[in-house]
Parts: structure tokens; sequence; C-alpha cells
């Protein structure tokens, strides 16, 4: 039973953590996943980009 | 740019309470921002000047007990206002007014350099020039008479190695008596010939007789700037009898020269830095021919500059498989450990759904993901070499050629090369496009360059189905199909939809430099930690998602009473039967197998797998494609979860790979591969997309489009590939 209930409150954590952060990402307002860049805000802020060409 | 008719309030001392404010300024590729790295190090903070999409770099840096808050200005060649760079770069020095601008000029290439420099010190701004890249310019057998160049220019002057961090204690000590001077130095004063400086007297008498002069700007600089046709100083100082003033003297300019006052003006600058150079710069004669242009020579020829980009793409693949494999087996392993170990904690064959979540959620889905950390480190460590080292500009260069040819702006394939990276930023950098057409196209086919979030995907399925000799050439042919694809499905936006010139472009070439461990080390430290970032958050999220989704709701109440009956069969076989444990172990994998597809994501597989059979996709790869639109190592997650759901309660799991090259063949994965490196981009950068392009409609035509085109081409190559197997 005590399994099950953490399992659940896991998976709820699991399903808001990550909505949330799908929603910041589509909105602009989370960090890129993946982003090369300065890894110091999210892009709507300009980010630098870590490759200078 | 501020009012010019308000007053500016004084600034405050120089070094008041140890802090001095300096702005770095130079061209692009001067070796600005390496400076302000090797000054600064990780102490930086990024923005946005205000209501321009213009970066603002700032940091902080110290000299002894002095403080130095350091601005980062954009890369400009002049203080013009045609570019949002070049008036952000005015704006701050005549808005801010920094206590010091530390002017850095590559020595190698000092004329062109030095006029940003000398207009700056035309402003009366107090500066310092650091000679940058001065161990180029020596190699290259460029000499100077620092003694004497300091006199011309009225400036103090310190030669530095940005990428060694050499000369960082002068330069600051430099900056910091410039910035403490007791007066502000007098304006740098050209000649500009008899009738321009005619009339840019006429122009500073009415300047002065403004019934609120500019503060702090010289009327000299203003004038100047009026009679080059400067409409943003124009406008700002709002007096339209100046105005006309400025357009006749133009004109009477232009009638007695022959030539626009801003030509002749700029005529006449460069004449001034010439003549410096000319007394204050020797070169040797074998600089002419520099070993950057020796390298150029062969990189960027017409015919073998491809080839060799090509083979250079190839090595970095080929390296990724072969150094990044054995590092990949010890992390499996230790995944592998920490899978059994956890497992262990509950007893054998124990229905426990903790002990799943954690073992079969968790470790399998976020492991499988961080195995192809050593990949990722390898590929981003090869490109950040050759980034540095200056062959990252050239294929651009070289693409710029061809994609000319296509009708393509060659500024397009730099957010390409980007979009290696991550298609987001990739998408930003558009932004230094100024036709909004090539900036739509390039955005819409970023996506098609293979971003490092589609690495661990490729890394997964290509040991798995392609003999070793085989690995780099396969990763090496996705990426360029991806490439190809871009290229092509621009060239048809551009003829169709987004038709439209396409201004010419001069593309600078930076020279050859050793790249640094440092900076190839920051650069794959980043990259990694991101990585990591992101397997820790948003992957383990859905990893735990995507779990829960293969477990509930069960199989219907039929199907689970068939195979309770069956077991409670099996159960009564005698204890020592060795077929009693061969049934138990097949009736768990039945029971798992019925289990994950009566699951909400065994249904949702199943509704899509119609669509996706032509590709060659059963259920469980169309359920991994879903999870890939979230984030792109979804799918490698997804994979890892359902193999280790489908096993049941077996403890000895074979490597996700084996399991699936006995379950597809090798034509379905390099399909997989296929779609997931055309299909819909993820969340991010579809709403990335949807924020640059102004509209939700380029975005979905984005999604939508690529999909389409993910779907065709990979039907028709399963299609194809069947028939001929």
């Amino acid at each position: 039973m005590i399994e099950t209930l953490i399992v659940i409150g896991m998976v709820l954590l699991a399903a808001g953590g990550a909505g949330f952060a799908l929603y910041r990402g589509a909105t602009g307002k989370s960090r890129c996943g993946g982003c090369s860049g300065c890894g110091d805000g999210p892009c709507d802020e300009g980010k630098p980009f870590t490759w200078r060409l | 740019m501020p009012n010019l008719v308000q007053p500016i309030e004084p600034p405050p001392a120089a070094g008041a309470g140890g802090r001095i404010r300096a702005v770095l300024a130079g061209n692009p590729n001067s070796g600005k921002t390496t400076l302000f790295n090797a000054l600064t190090g990780a102490r930086q903070h990024v923005g946005n000047y205000a209501g321009v999409t213009v970066e603002k770099i700032t940091g902080v840096c110290r000299l002894g007990q002095t403080v130095f808050d350091l601005v980062d200005l954009p890369g400009a060649y002049s203080l013009t206002a045609y570019s949002a760079e070049e008036r952000v770069a005015r704006d701050v020095l005549i808005r801010d007014r920094p206590d010091v601008v530390i002017a850095v000029v590559d020595a190698s290439n000092l004329e062109r350099n030095l006029y940003l420099a000398v207009q700056i010190l035309e402003m009366g701004s107090p500066l310092v020039l650091a000679l940058n890249m001065a161990d180029l310019a020596a190699a290259r057998g460029i000499s100077f008479d620092l003694e004497l160049l300091r006199k011309l220019l009225g400036v103090r002057i310190v030669p530095t190695v940005g990428h060694k961090g050499t000369g960082m204690s002068d330069l600051l000590a430099a900056a910091a008596e410039t910035a403490r001077s007791e007066r502000r130095p007098a304006p740098l004063r050209i000649a500009y010939g008899a009738e321009i400086e005619g009339e840019i007297g006429i122009l500073e008498r009415r300047l002065a007789a403004l019934p609120q002069a500019p503060a702090g700007i010289p009327a000299r600089w203003l004038a100047v700037k009026l009679l080059e046709g400067d409409a943003d100083v124009g406008e700002r100082l709002a007096d339209p009898g100046l105005q006309a003033a400025a357009a006749e003297a133009a004109h009477r300019l232009e009638s007695a020269l022959g030539d626009t006052p801003e030509a002749l003006i700029a005529d006449r600058r460069y004449g001034f830095i010439s003549g410096t150079c000319h007394e204050a710069l020797r070169a040797a004669a074998e600089s002419r021919l520099s070993a950057s242009d020796r390298i150029d020579a062969i990189a960027t020829h017409r015919v073998a500059g491809l080839p060799i980009f090509l083979g250079l793409m190839y090595g970095v693949f080929q390296l990724t498989f072969t150094l990044g494999a054995p590092p990949m087996e010890w992390l499996d392993a230790a995944f592998n450990a920490l899978a059994d170990a956890v497992g262990g904690l509950w007893p054998p064959g124990a229905a426990s759904p903790l002990r799943s979540l954690l073992v079969d959620g968790v470790i399998r889905g976020v492991g499988g993901v961080l195995v192809f950390l050593p990949n990722i480190l390898l590929l981003f460590l090869a490109i950040a070499a050759l980034e540095d080292s200056g062959y990252m500009a050239r294929a651009a260069f070289l693409m710029d050629r061809l994609m000319h040819k296509m009708g393509l702006h060659g500024k397009s394939f730099v957010p390409m090369l980007i979009g290696f990276g991550c298609s987001v930023p990739a998408i930003l950098a558009t932004r230094t496009l100024e036709s909004r057409r090539d900036r739509l196209t390039t955005m819409l086919v970023v996506p098609l360059m293979s971003c490092g979030a589609r690495l661990p995907i490729y890394a997964l399925l290509i040991p798995a189905f392609f003999a070793e000799r085989w690995h780099g050439p396969m990763l090496w042919l996705i990426y360029l199909i991806g490439i190809a694809l871009a290229v092509l499905c621009a060239r048809i936006l551009k003829r169709t939809l987004l038709r439209g010139e396409t201004p010419p472009f001069v593309m600078e070439l930076p020279p050859y430099r050793l790249p640094t461990f440092r900076s190839v080390g920051i650069h794959m430290w980043n990259r990694g930690g991101a990585y990591l970032r992101k397997a820790g958050t948003v992957i383990l999220g859905i990893s735990i998602l995507l779990w829960a989704m293969q477990q509930w709701p069960g199989p219907p109440a039929a199907e689970a009473q068939a195979l309770e009956a069956r077991r409670a069969a099996v159960e009564r076989l005698p204890e020592g039967d060795g077929a009693r444990a061969e049934q138990l172990a097949a009736l768990d994998a039945a029971e798992a197998g019925a289990a994950l597809r009566a699951s909400l994501m065994g249904r949702i597989g199943r509704g899509l797998e119609p669509a996706l059979r032509p590709c060659g996709f059963d259920w469980k790869l169309s359920t991994a494609m879903i999870g890939a639109f979230a984030a792109k190592e979804v799918f490698v997650s997804q994979m890892g979860i359902i193999y280790a759901l489908g096993e049941g309660q077996n403890e000895e799991s074979a490597p996700l790979r084996e399991r699936l090259r006995a379950d597809y063949t090798p034509l379905v994965g390099f399909c997989v591969m296929l779609f997931c490196l055309i299909s819909a981009p993820c969340m991010a950068t579809s709403a990335v997309t949807r924020r640059e392009s102004g509209s939700w409609r380029w975005a979905l035509f984005q999604l939508g489009g690529l999909t389409a085109l993910a779907w065709v081409v990979t039907a028709a190559v399963y299609q194809i590939g069947r028939l001929l197997a």
C-alpha cells in the first residue's frame, strides 16, 4: 500500500515537473534543452551563441 | 540612443569606490569576446539592450583593489547607425559614458580595425588600445613602434593575446590609469580637408546656438555625423533648421568634390589610419602570404574544399564512435549494476510497482540516455576544436558559395551550423539575416540539421544494426542527408512561398589558431552539463510519466483472468520440474506483453501504427516517436522502458541494442533514424520558431511540413528497401 502511494506521488510529481518544464519550453521561458549556449538564463534574454562564426 | 538635447548627468568620478566602468569595443573577429572571457572568466551576465535583440554581455574583473564592471559591446565596424549593433555601441558610449573604452584591435589587421577605434577617439572617449592577437602579428612578421603609435593616436597601447590571457594585467592597469586620469582626453581631430572643415565649422556654430546644446558630446562629432547624413543623430537633435543646413552643406560638398560627404569623410579617416600605420608598423615581405593564407589555399579551394569539409566531418563522427565506445560500455555496465542492486532490494519475482518504477522507469529510462554522454562530449569536443581553430568559418564560407548558387543567402549556413548543437540558438542566430524572407526560410529548415539531442538515437541504433566499420559512415550519412534536405527545402521555399532577392554578403575568414584546451574544455563542459541537466530533469520526469502510461490501466479483465488461470495451472506442476520454470518465465513475458499492449501508451501506439506502418514502424516505435516531440532523447528512454517492461520479471536482461536487433531489421533501424532526423522538431524549437517568426502559422507549417516530409521520405526508403531486399 505504501509502495503504491509512493509510486502515485512520484508519478504526480513527475507529471507536474515535466508539464511545467514543457510549458516553460513551449512558451520560450525555460532553458533550452540541449542548447549549447551560455547556460545562463532563457533564450529570450538573448543567449550568446557558443558558435562565434 | 538618448535624446541628445537632454542634459546628461555628469558621470560618477572614475574609480569612485574602487570600481571602474569599462566597455570593450571592437570589430567582429578581433578577438574581443575571447579577451572579454579571459578578463572575466565565468563571471558574466547576458541580457539584452532595451528594445533591441542585441545581446548585452557584462562581467566583472579585478586588478588588485580595483574592480572593473565590464561591458562587451556588440562587434561593430564603425559607429554609423546602419545596424542595431552599431547603434547600440554608439548609444552605450554616449549614454553610459564609461570611464574607459578598451578598443580591441586585431594586430595582424590593424589598418581595418583602427577605423572603429578612431571614431571612438573622435567622440572624446577615454580609450586604451588592446593590440590583440599580437602573437599572430609577430608570426606574420609584423612589428610595431608602440611608442610612436601611442603618440600618433594619443592613447595607451597594450599588446595582448586573448586566448592565452597574455597582457591582461597590463591592459587593466592601463585602463585604470586612463579612467583615473584627471581630465577627459580631447577628441581626436582628423583633418578632413578645407571644404569639409568649412562645413563642419558652420554646423558646429549652429549646434552651439541650440537652446539646449547636447552635453558631453563634442559638437564636432555631431557636425560630422550630420554631414555623413546620419538620420538617427538628425532626428534626435530635433531641429529641422539644423537638418536642413546639414543637407545643404552635404549638397555643396557633393557638388564641389564629386562624392558624398560620407564617402569623403570615410576616405579621410582611412587616410589618417593608413598614414598612422605606415609610420608605426613594419611588415616583413614574407607576411604577405601568411600560414592562414596557405592553409586557406587548400581548405577553401573551389574543388578540394568541399571534399575536405566532408572528410573532416567523417573523421569527427568516426572519432565519436570509436573513442566513445569503451566509456559508453562502462556506463552501460554501471547502470545495469545499479538496476540489479536496486532490483535486489525486493525478493526475486516480487511484483512491486516501486521496484518497476525505479528499475524500469528511472534507471532504464534515464540511464539509457545518460550512457551516451561520452559520445556527446566527444562530438562537441571535436566540433569546438574545429570552430576554435577557425575552420568552421571556412566551412560556412564553402557552403556560402553553394548557397548562393541555390539562390540563398550565404549567411544562412551559419545558423545551420549552429543547428548541429541545438536548433533553438540556431533559430535565434537567424537574427543576423537582414531579409525577412531569408530569415524565415532558414528558420524553417534549421531543424533538419541534426542537433545534439538526436545523437543518442543514432548512437543507440547504428551499433544495433550495422557492423562496426559502418558506424562512422552511417552517422556521417545521416548528417549529410540532413544538410542536403535543408538546402533542398530552402531552395524550394525560396522559389515558392518566400521568393525574393538575396543581398550580397562578404564572409570574413578569421586567421587559423591552435585551439586551447581551456576553451575547448569549457565548450565540452557546458554541453555535458546541459545534457546531464536535461537528463536529470525533463527526461527523468517524462520517463516516469511514460512508465506510468505503460503500466495503466492494465489488460482487460477477461485476458487477465485467462493468464491467471494459466499461472495457477503452471504453479501446480512439481517444484523440480524444468518445464515449470520455463513456462513461468514465458507466462511472465506474456503478462508483461498483455499489460503493455493494453496500457495507455500501448493503445496510443496501436492507434498510430496504421499511419506509421508504411514507414516500417510498429506500435512500440510509434509511441517512442511521440515522446521524441517533447525532447528527442526521449526516444531512447522510451525504448529502454518499453523493453524493460516488456520482458516482465526477467532478471537476466539482454542489452537494449541486442533486443532491438532481434525485433527489427537494419532497414527499419535506418528508417527510424531518418524519421527522427526529419520529423517534427522538438517542442522548444517549435516555440522559438513561433516567437521569432511572430506567428504560430509558421511554427505549425514547420511542424506539419517536416513531419509530412519525414513520412514521405521514410516510407519511400522503407518501401524501396523492402523491394530491393
